[in-house]
């Protein structure tokens, strides 16, 4: 079974959602009438050969895309008709992003960086609150470093608890490893699970990386924008047998 | 927000120190150019002086004032034309950091706040660093002036303190303003631009670029269109009163339309270069990187636009008045020999012999009283013999009866009149010598470029002192070299070693051609002045922007090396981009010279009554070699730091 903490709302839900690129000719279909579950306070990951959908998938539950059809809720509300404001306080409060190629702002040190989302919101960030999320990230000393002094590692830590910050209810991630070295990738994917395990944050994350996925609760498979198959509790090598069989 | 400004501003000071050097001599110049315009305008005078050296003083100033208007003018406009594009290089090269913080929460509005606040630093620093530099500035452009002698040696500029306000104002509304437009564009970031390793291909040509373009171009239209109509002023402020603003709108106008011409001409000159360039690597990249980032070409082009726009269509205008001129006084004139003199020696000269007919003039300033502000307009106005004059002139479109220009009567041209709201046989209040009086109108006559706009009887001029000249008709025997000889031969003058009497006698032809020079001089004087500063002002925008454009590129050229081009190869490559960008910029310049000159030949032509032609093809090749020479350079030399390091240190690097 799935494990989710006790909010059985689903954190984030997809009604057959279909988002279509181009048009004639280049039309491409990236997600097809995909009708899917994130559960609450669980960690699902998203693979699939390239040009699957994945990360059409993230950005439009995360309200970086808006989709050709149907409906996409996060926390409960339907995020598929909202305005560039609404879609701004979503970022701001209820989602926060990851990604392969970290993201900071270089001009901005990493206490700065983690803080900036808060000071987005109009909240004044206590020092201690910033300084709490980054210890946490085993950054304490690193706090007035800018990114270009920080290993790739550190700066995922950053990004990660700069996602944090704001307490979402989702935490998206594409390719959070992709960059690093196996080393600082298991950092990242322990400080994950211990995330979900202790604090119930849900987290939908996209990889490649088999290794990488079988830290989830589950794995979705997407293939020409459909879910064509789900893991629960996967072993790395589930997870490599079942890609290998879609990239064929 | 401010200290997000602040910490981006001390991050990224390579990128804005550009921008600051740009705002803070922007500021100088206005700062400095109004500085001399006002004291110009209310001049303190120095004790001491005689009511003559006085008189001299205020009559020099109220020529300048036109002149420093322009230079006000110009500067102003040059300021915010720089930073505007300086500005929008800086949020363009850091949208990516605009799109992230857009994905970790931040709203639109609070984008361009951000930008606000840059703007804001970047605008007072300006302005403080301006206040000094324009104080440097202003010695200079005094000194300057003087050596031209378009200001009397006694002016001295005085300091006023309001003026800080002035300049603080300048440097922060020119920053703030010209950030307005980056600032909306960059507000419209989207967050998943943060994700994209490569540039978005946006659309450059939007639809305010299209409104902005056609508003001032049909604005530029207008004002190059309609003939002149200044009166009072001096004839090239007149044309130019028109023909600067027109200038200045169309070149707004075309730099607006520049991401069309990009890749026009960068197609052009391919295809032109074909032969040359058939197989070369270096060349097909720099020509798909033109067409690939219009946005960076069109703004590297925006500084060239307007040096080649200003410099070949401002002087170009002048050159059109000055050749204008000469062709109506030739028109004008009807005589063989002319003599300037200092005293009355007209019965003397009608005793030589050859001479037919002589007609004396007496150029002189009156005051006019004017029905739209408090003060006597100062006016050119010329005192003649009404027998004579009709005959050795060839005034037309003549209303009333110049004959009967006698005791206290004015003729006027017919445009001044028609500013006056008077015809023939009304009442105009007129200050001779310091005496008001009441004269009847007694004709109007066509307005003419360089001509007199109130003719008044020889009788009234207040005193003998006044330089006199004499128009003479000689018998058709004679030839106007031996009668002038006649002349000086039987009068006392200058040229006997006397202190009195005629000043020159010669040839009419000879005559206009050396009055002519002493035109030309004073319009080149007049180009340089108002030009020079303004010209190193945008040279060093031009040099800014090559190098702001190239500072990003790091990562590009890395790329490019580690494909297999010789740091050589990349370097020749970034200098084609760049001398395409001046032959774009050359272009679009010479358009918007090109459209000001025709408007002022227009303008001339229909005065004057016929086609003048004058086009300064010389200094226009001048200024396109200068700028091919100082943008290859500085291309150049950063393409060189750029790829300094080894190219797989920074083929991977993000910025």
């Amino acid at each position: 079974m799935v494990k989710t903490h006790a909010d059985p709302r689903p954190a984030v839900e997809f009604l057959s959602v279909t988002r279509v690129y181009g048009s004639g000719g280049t039309r491409v279909v990236a997600l097809d009438d995909v009708t899917v579950e994130f559960p609450s306070g669980s960690w699902t990951t998203v693979m699939g050969p390239s040009g699957s959908g994945k990360s059409t998938l993230l950005h439009s539950a995360g309200g970086l895309e808006k989709v050709t059809s149907g409906q996409v809720l996060v926390d409960g509300e339907d995020i598929t008709g909202a305005s560039e404001s609404e879609l701004t306080m979503l970022r701001r409060i209820k989602v926060g992003f990851v990604f392969q190629n970290f993201n900071l702002l270089s001009s901005l040190t990493a206490e700065q960086n983690v803080a900036m989302p808060l000071k987005l919101a109009r909240r004044r960030p206590s020092g201690d609150e910033v300084r709490a999320v980054l210890s946490q990230m085993g950054l304490g000393d690193r706090l007035g470093h800018k990114p270009r002094e920080l290993s790739g590692g550190q700066q995922q830590r950053v990004a990660i608890a700069r996602a944090l910050v704001t307490k979402p209810a989702v935490l998206f991630a594409d390719e959070p490893t992709g960059a690093l070295d196996s080393n600082a990738a298991r950092t990242i994917l322990g400080m994950l699970r211990s995330m979900v395990d202790d604090q119930g944050q849900t987290i939908v994350m996209v990889t490649h990386d088999p290794v990488a996925a079988a830290n989830a609760d589950q794995v979705m498979f997407l293939s020409d924008g459909r879910v064509v198959d789900r893991l629960i509790s996967p072993s790395a090598g589930d997870v490599a047998d079942r890609l290998a069989r879609l990239e064929q | 927000m401010l200290r997000m400004s602040w910490s981006t501003f001390r991050d990224r000071w390579q990128v804005f120190i550009g921008a600051i050097v740009t705002v803070s001599l922007g500021v100088a110049l206005a700062q400095a150019s109004l500085l001399a315009l006002v004291s110009a305008e209310s001049p303190t005078v120095p004790p001491g002086l005689s009511p003559a050296e006085e008189t001299a003083l205020r009559d020099g100033l109220a020529n300048a004032v036109d002149l420093l208007g322009i230079m006000v003018g110009i500067s102003i406009f040059v300021a915010f034309f720089v930073v505007g594009s300086t500005f929008s290089f800086t949020v363009a090269q850091r949208s990516r950091d605009f799109a992230l913080l857009r994905l970790v929460g931040a709203s639109r509005r609070q984008v361009s706040r951000l930008l606000l606040g840059e703007a804001l630093l970047l605008g007072t620093v300006g302005a403080i660093l301006g206040v000094f530099l324009g104080m440097v500035a202003l010695r200079f452009e005094i000194y300057f002036l003087k050596r031209m002698e378009l200001v009397p040696d006694g002016f001295s500029p005085d300091w006023r303190m309001w003026i800080l306000g002035v300049s603080a104002l300048t440097g922060i509304g020119v920053a703030v303003i010209a950030s307005r437009a980056a600032s909306r564009r960059a507000s419209r970031v989207r967050p998943l631009e943060a994700l994209r390793d490569t540039d978005r291909a946006d659309k450059v040509m939007s639809l305010s670029r299209w409104v902005i373009g056609l508003l001032t171009l049909a604005g530029a239209v207008v004002l190059l269109g309609t003939p002149p109509t200044i009166e009072g002023a001096p004839l090239s402020a007149s044309v130019l009163s028109s023909a600067v603003p027109g200038l200045i709108l169309l070149i707004i106008s075309l730099s607006a339309f520049t991401p069309l011409v990009v890749p026009l001409i960068g197609g052009l000159i391919g295809l032109l270069l074909y032969p040359l360039l058939r197989g070369s690597p270096t060349a097909e990249l720099a020509f798909a990187n033109l067409r690939d980032g219009v946005r960076r070409s069109a703004s590297t082009a925006a500084p060239i636009v307007i040096l080649v726009g200003l410099v070949v269509g401002f002087s170009g205008a002048i050159n059109v008045v000055t050749a204008g001129t000469q062709e109506e006084t030739r028109g004008l004139l009807d005589g063989d020999v002319i003599v300037t003199a200092t005293e009355p020696i007209g019965e003397q000269l009608a005793s030589v012999d050859g001479v037919l007919t002589v007609s004396e003039e007496v150029p002189f300033e009156v005051g006019i009283e004017s029905p739209n502000s408090p003060n006597y307009d100062e006016i050119h106005a010329v005192a003649i013999d009404p027998i004579t004059y009709p005959k050795t002139h060839r005034l037309s479109g003549i209303t009333g009866d110049l004959g009967g220009l006698q005791g206290e009567t004015v003729a006027l041209d017919e445009l001044y009149a028609s500013d006056l709201q008077v015809e023939v046989g009304d009442i105009v209040g007129v200050r001779l010598d310091g005496t008001a009086k009441s004269m009847q109108v007694i004709a109007t006559f066509r307005y003419s470029l360089e001509g007199p706009e109130v003719i008044l009887p020889l009788a009234l001029v207040p005193s003998r002192d006044y330089q006199r000249r004499y128009v003479i008709q000689i018998d058709t025997t004679e030839t106007p070299a031996a009668v002038s000889q006649r002349i000086t031969d039987t009068i006392p003058g200058r040229h006997s070693g006397s202190d009195s009497s005629i000043v020159s006698a010669s040839a009419l032809d000879d005559w206009i051609r050396d009055e002519l020079e002493i035109q030309r001089q004073v319009g080149e004087k007049i180009i340089i002045a108002v030009l020079t500063a303004v010209t190193m002002y945008i040279v060093v925008a031009m040099v800014n922007a090559v190098v702001i454009s190239a500072a990003p590129r790091r990562a590009e050229f890395g790329i490019a090396r580690l494909t297999g081009l010789t740091r050589r190869q990349v370097i020749r490559m970034a200098l084609w981009e760049s001398l395409t960008v001046v032959a774009i910029g050359v272009f679009v310049g010479a358009l918007a010279a090109a459209g000001t000159i025709a408007g002022a030949t227009a303008a001339v032509s229909e005065i004057i009554g016929t086609r003048v032609v004058a086009t300064p093809w010389l200094l226009f090749g001048g200024v396109a070699v200068g700028v091919a020479v100082i943008v290859g350079l500085t291309s150049f030399l950063t393409t060189l730091a750029a790829t300094s390091q080894p190219a797989v240190d920074v083929a991977g690097a993000r910025e």
